[in-house]
């Protein structure tokens, strides 16, 4: 009797195992990816920040500078190729554009490729500044 | 004994059950609680740029402050313009050639799932304000 009382509990733990663990592995992922969703954000915001005040002459490191500032958040995974820094002079006024390209990211049950996203665009002031 | 041992099975199933129940729940909350911070955050960097935007715009003319205005459309929010960060803020510029200062505000509606248990409404209200001031042509400040 006891055999068979223990043989259900295992059977038990199993079912529950096969439902409980999915939702705690996607859980736990979903987290992860909501976190490194706010940290690109963050980092992206603060690169964008950064060129929006960085002097035209400033040796040619404009874009590598910018870099360094979002790799400065520390997102892991994040390479310095992932980022891309755009000055657009023809808007009005020019803007600064700092996004994320070719970063995987994990999701609840996958990963999925960001491709321009997330992004964030300041207007460029560097020209005036450094009047 | 037999009898004992089904009953022991019942509890377990109301057990796993309410178990599911609370972690359902809680995965919920922390989705919808992960979508208020993301979409604050996002809506947050837009509305900063917008307000730079407005601000570098401002030029002591009224084709500076159509421009500015221009610049809160193109972000669907709403702008307040003044002479100086403390104010007072009107919604219409009474003098453009002494508006310096801009406030950008918009509402976001966030749709709730589990959420709407705790807040009790469907939708979550958000607003974020940014100011931002000229400090001379061509350089603007967020101002708080």
């Amino acid at each position: 009797m006891r055999t068979r009382r223990a043989g259900a509990a295992l059977i038990e733990l199993a079912a529950m195992l096969v439902v409980a663990a999915p939702l705690l592995v996607g859980g736990l992922r979903l987290a992860h990816s909501v976190s490194l969703t706010y940290r690109l954000q963050d980092a992206v915001v603060a690169g964008a920040r950064l060129g929006s005040r960085l002097e035209p002459d400033s040796g040619g490191l404009f874009e590598t500078r910018v870099q360094d500032r979002v790799l400065a958040e520390g997102v892991p995974g994040l390479l310095r190729e992932h980022i891309r820094v755009d000055l657009d002079r023809r808007e009005s006024p020019p803007q600064v554009t700092v996004s994320i390209h070719g970063f995987r990211m994990p999701t609840a049950f996958a990963s999925t490729l960001l491709e321009g996203h997330p992004r964030a665009s300041l207007p460029y002031m560097g020209a005036v500044r450094a009047e | 004994m037999q009898c004992l041992s089904r009953q022991q099975r019942g509890m377990a199933v109301i057990a796993v059950a309410l178990m599911l129940v609370i972690a359902v729940t809680c995965l919920g909350l922390g989705v919808d609680l992960s979508r208020v911070v993301l979409l604050k955050q996002a809506q947050q960097a837009q509305i900063e740029a917008a307000a730079l935007s407005a601000a570098l715009a401002l030029d002591f003319t009224e084709h500076g402050l159509a421009r500015a205005s221009g610049e809160a459309d193109r972000a669907e929010a709403a702008m307040q313009y003044a002479e100086a960060s403390q104010g007072p803020w009107h919604p219409f510029a009474a003098d453009p050639a002494r508006t310096r200062c801009v406030k950008v505000s918009k509402d976001l509606v966030i749709p709730l799932t589990m959420m709407r248990v705790v807040v009790q409404s469907p939708n979550l209200p958000l607003q974020t304000t940014v100011m931002a001031c000229q400090v001379r042509p061509g350089l603007a400040e967020i101002v708080q």
